[in-house]
Formats: C-alpha cells, sequence, structure tokens
C-alpha cells in the first residue's frame, strides 16, 4: 500500500512498492512556501573602507655611507618610500537592512543570491582581493550566511537572516591583529628606526615614521598596521652626481617628498544583484 | 489529528493537522480544513501540500573528488630600484618591503545536470553544508583554499579562491556530495493521487509526489544525513571566522568572538 495511516501511530506514510520509506508526517519532507510567499530583491551589498594611515620611508645616502660604487664620487642620494596602511582590529557593523517580511511560524529560508563585484576595492598587496563567491552565478547559502571577501587582514561578511517574520540583511567586516612575527616576516620595516626618534631629521640614516593621510607631518616612529598599498617611491637620479637632489630633498618636510595620500587607495566594495529568499518550514 | 484529505475542484491535496474539529471534512470552507486552504498561514501544521515545494532528488546524492592545483610562493618588492647604492646590497638599506604570497581562482565543474533551468542544489563538504566562507585547506602563516558552489542550467560547480605566502600551498584532494533538486511540476493528465499508468507507480498532487523519487525529509534510521541550520553560520571578528554548521564548530586561530552558532536539524534521502 502506498500510502497509508499507521494506526498504532496515527501517522500517515508514503511508500514505495518495496516498502522503502518515501516520507511520512513524522518524517516530513522540507516543504518551501509557493512563490508568492517568495522574496526576490535587487540590493547592493556595500563595505566601507578601512580606517587607514600612512607609513613613510626615508633613506640618506652618501659615500661615507655603506659602501658606494667608486664612480660615486661625490654627492648623496635620497629615496622615499610611503605604504598605505591598514589599522588593526576594527570592527564593523553595517545597519541592518530589511529585504521583506514571511508567513508567521516559518522557520527556514533557503537563499540563493546572484552578486556580481560593482565596486571592487583597491588591490590588496598587489593582488586583486576577489570576491569568495563566483559574479554573476546562482550561489546557494547555507543559514544564509556568506563570507565575501577574504585576505590575510580582513574578512567581509553578509547574512540574510530570519528576525520573527522579517528577513534582514546584515554586514560586517573586520581587521586583523598584527601578527607576532610581522617585522621578522616581512623584513625591512622597523618598528623603531635607527635614529631612536625622527629619523628623517637626522643624516645618513635610514627609518620609517609615520604620518597621517594627506601629511600634516611627522607624527612618530614605524606604527604598526597593515601594510596594504604602495603609494610611491621617490629615489635620486639615474645619473649621480648630475641629477642627485639636493640634501634631504625625499624628506617628508621638503618639496621633493613622497606622497602621504592614502586616499588613493580605496579599500571600500559593493556587491549588487538578486537575493531569493524562498521560506519553509521544517519540523523538528 | 494527521489526514490526508484532497479537493479535486480546487485541485489541491495535502496532509495536515487538523486545528480543529470544525465543519465538514468535504467543506474546503471549513475550519478544520483551513491548513489546506491556506498552507502558507498554517505551515506549521501541513506536512506535504501541493502548492510546496519539495526537494525532490533530480539524481542521485552524487560524490565528487577534486584535485585542487598547488600554488606557488611568491615575493616582491616595494621600494627604491636596485640601482647605484641606494639598495645595494651591501648597504643595509630599511626601505625595501618584502610582499608576500599571491592569490589564484579557479572554478572546477563537479555535476552536469542539464535541465535547462538553474536547480536547487546542496553541496556537502566533510559531512557539512559547503558555504562561501568555508576553508578546506588551511597552512601555515596564513594560507588558505576557500571553496563555494555555484549552480547554472547545465551543471554545478564550485569555485576557489586560494593564496600562498613566501611559501607555496600545497595540492589537496577533497571529496564533495552534490544533492540536486528538481523542480517538480504538476502533470494534468495525471490524478490527484492514484496511479502513473506510465511507470505504475503512486502518485499525488498529480505527479508532484511519486513513490519513484525520493525527496528531502525529516531523518531517520538508515536515512544519509545532512544538517540544515535554521539561521547564520559563519561570524567575524578580528579579522577572522568562525563557521557553526550542524552542531560542529570551526574556528581560525586570532577569532575574538563568541559566536555559537544556530540551531539545526538533520534531514536525509
Amino acid at each position: 500500500m502506498p500510502i497509508y495511516k499507521d494506526l498504532d501511530t496515527g501517522h500517515i506514510l508514503v511508500e514505495d512498492y518495496n516498502e522503502n520509506l518515501i516520507w511520512s508526517s513524522d518524517r516530513p519532507p522540507v516543504n518551501l512556501l509557493p512563490e508568492s510567499s517568495w522574496i526576490t530583491t535587487q540590493q547592493a551589498i556595500s563595505f566601507p573602507d578601512f580606517s587607514k594611515f600612512v607609513n613613510y620611508a626615508y633613506q640618506r645616502v652618501s659615500p661615507s655611507s655603506g659602501n658606494p660604487p667608486p664612480w660615486a664620487l661625490s654627492g648623496s642620494g635620497d629615496a622615499c618610500q610611503t605604504i598605505t596602511m591598514i589599522d588593526p582590529l576594527q570592527e564593523w557593523n553595517g545597519p541592518e537592512i530589511t529585504l521583506g517580511t514571511v508567513p508567521a511560524n516559518a522557520n527556514y529560508i533557503d537563499v540563493r543570491v546572484n552578486l556580481n563585484q560593482t565596486k571592487a576595492s583597491n588591490s590588496f598587496l598587489d593582488q586583486a582581493v576577489q570576491p569568495l563567491i563566483a559574479p554573476s552565478q546562482w550561489v546557494h547559502l547555507p543559514g544564509g550566511s556568506g563570507l565575501i571577501e577574504a585576505t590575510n587582514v580582513w574578512r567581509r561578511l553578509f547574512t540574510v537572516a530570519l528576525n520573527g517574520t522579517s528577513v534582514v540583511l546584515r554586514r560586517k567586516q573586520t581587521t586583523a591583529a598584527i601578527p607576532a612575527n610581522a617585522v621578522a616576516r616581512y623584513g625591512g620595516i622597523y618598528e623603531n628606526s635607527a635614529a631612536n626618534g625622527d629619523a628623517f631629521l637626522v643624516s645618513d640614516r635610514a627609518g620609517w615614521g609615520w604620518m597621517n593621510s594627506g601629511g600634516g607631518g611627522w607624527v612618530g616612529n614605524y606604527r604598526a598596521g597593515h601594510p596594504a598599498a604602495l603609494i610611491q617611491v621617490g629615489q635620486f637620479g639615474q645619473n649621480p652626481g648630475a641629477s642627485v637632489p639636493t640634501s634631504g630633498a625625499k624628506h617628508p618636510t621638503r618639496e621633493r617628498r613622497c606622497s602621504t595620500n592614502a586616499g588613493v587607495h580605496d579599500f571600500s566594495s559593493t556587491y549588487t544583484g538578486t537575493i531569493v529568499i524562498r521560506p519553509g518550514y521544517i519540523k523538528t | 489529528m494527521v489526514t490526508l484529505r484532497g479537493f479535486p475542484e480546487e485541485n489541491v491535496i495535502a496532509v495536515f493537522d487538523e486545528p480543529n474539529n470544525s465543519g465538514s471534512i468535504e467543506d474546503f470552507d471549513a475550519a478544520r480544513n483551513d491548513p489546506i486552504k491556506n498552507p502558507s498561514q498554517n505551515i506549521s501544521r501541513v506536512f506535504f501540500h501541493t502548492d510546496f515545494f519539495q526537494y525532490e532528488l533530480a539524481m542521485p546524492i552524487q560524490s565528487v573528488n577534486v584535485n585542487h592545483a598547488a600554488l606557488a610562493g611568491r615575493t616582491s618588492f616595494w621600494g627604491p630600484a636596485n640601482q647605484y647604492w641606494i639598495n645595494a646590497t651591501s648597504f643595509a638599506s630599511a626601505i625595501p618591503y618584502a610582499v608576500p604570497g599571491q592569490n589564484a581562482s579557479n572554478s572546477t565543474l563537479l555535476v552536469t545536470h542539464n535541465l535547462g533551468y538553474v536547480p536547487l542544489a546542496l553541496v556537502a563538504w566533510n559531512g557539512r553544508m559547503l558555504m562561501p566562507g568555508v576553508a578546506v585547506q588551511v597552512e601555515s602563516e596564513g594560507k588558505t583554499r576557500f571553496v563555494s558552489a555555484y549552480a547554472t542550467t547545465t551543471a554545478i560547480y564550485i569555485r576557489e579562491i586560494y593564496s600562498s605566502t613566501d611559501s607555496a600551498l600545497s595540492s589537496t584532494n577533497q571529496s564533495y556530495q552534490v544533492l540536486i533538486f528538481k523542480a517538480s511540476e504538476e502533470n494534468e493528465d495525471l490524478p490527484l493521487m492514484g496511479i502513473d499508468v506510465s511507470t505504475n507507480e503512486f502518485i499525488l498532487g498529480r505527479g508532484k509526489i511519486n513513490t519513484i523519487n525520493n525527496y528531502l525529509r525529516r531523518t531517520g534510521s538508515g536515512d544519509t544525513p545532512f544538517s540544515i541550520d535554521f539561521g547564520p553560520t559563519i561570524d567575524i571578528n578580528s579579522g577572522r571566522t568562525r563557521i557553526v554548521s550542524g552542531g560542529v564548530t570551526t574556528t581560525e586561530s586570532g577569532y575574538g568572538g563568541s559566536f555559537s552558532g544556530p540551531s539545526f536539524t538533520s534531514v536525509g534521502i
């Protein structure tokens, strides 16, 4: 009998002809509501830029320092480098966005998204930040959660969730702590400059300081953060003796300084597309 | 009381729990028949309804092994060009910055279905649902391989985003289970309940339920179980992720939150 009621339990069972259970009222199918109850919405999912600052490197070299080649008879050379840094341990929770409502007692939502990256983050460490979901494809979000970006430094997450009878969109982003081995690992960046202070005021020194984005002068020694993108490298000309700038030309207070505008690097991102939410009910 | 009831004129049939005994069982408008008349407003009383979608398997559960490629390590440098003496190895420059690693992406075919529409599909890995954010491989210094699935009108694929540091991410072999579901439609030539004479199979709802097929349902003994989560499964904090799915917690080193995860239930075939 393909369908019958078990008089002992009161349950209705559906079986095939080999008495294999298809489903029953105590092991019911997962039900999704008809299309009239779905929520289909076009949505932009945006994440803001991170808090940033600039680390500034300056290096002054003269024949008396290092071991210059013999044709470097006189003069000195200067170089600078500026890097956009992302502050560690940032936590951002975006305002909740209501996407629609579902019938009372729905306890499950099947969430599918089809999103395209409409505003990409600036590259991170020269690598494009690629979304973890396939662009412009239908992707299932079990539990409604989708981690959409993950670099060594940050994570970006969006979630489609039931909140009573409302369906809401939540967004979060976060940045990591500074790795304990960051300086040794990446090399070349000193947390404390050789000058034990403002390295830029000392000749024949190489060191790092940090500055607010857009300038404003030297603030302190190298500031711990996450190096993210190169702003500028400046160096003396390629014909020493002819185009070597004047002493200190690459110092951050001088005319030929490197740019300290971290605004050229925008790590915000936006994903735009369709979200389909099918409410349902699963007996527990 | 659990009951099976059908109304041919309204073209509906359902298994549901009667809310009361008010009215005639033959009266579609009777209060006792409200779950079949208004199933969406009585969803917790409905076990099956022809207006609902049931996850009907389009093909048996597919298990697919994927060989994920290695990714070479890489180091590049920011800083003055290595010319004259400013960056010569004989001078201990403090300016160059070593930029570690590289990223790559790839898509891999898991299963071809050729249904002609984008089906609902579930992909499981390591006994749990695969969702965007699951890392199927983690190695030292943050080398990671993230994998998520997507569906097209012809196939199910996985997309991977993977990264190395100054050292390589190794290759790995992983197994994925794929469940693909059909969008069943009623066939007006079939009865609301009875036998499909072409297959000799028992049907409900003009073919929406056919005992030759399998449907995702609350699990029981002998089933192949999968966990379905009732809420968000991922949290991020301190730049790192915690995933809780099916009661299993996976936490990246450095995560600073306290996410405990959603409730879940086991479903099966």
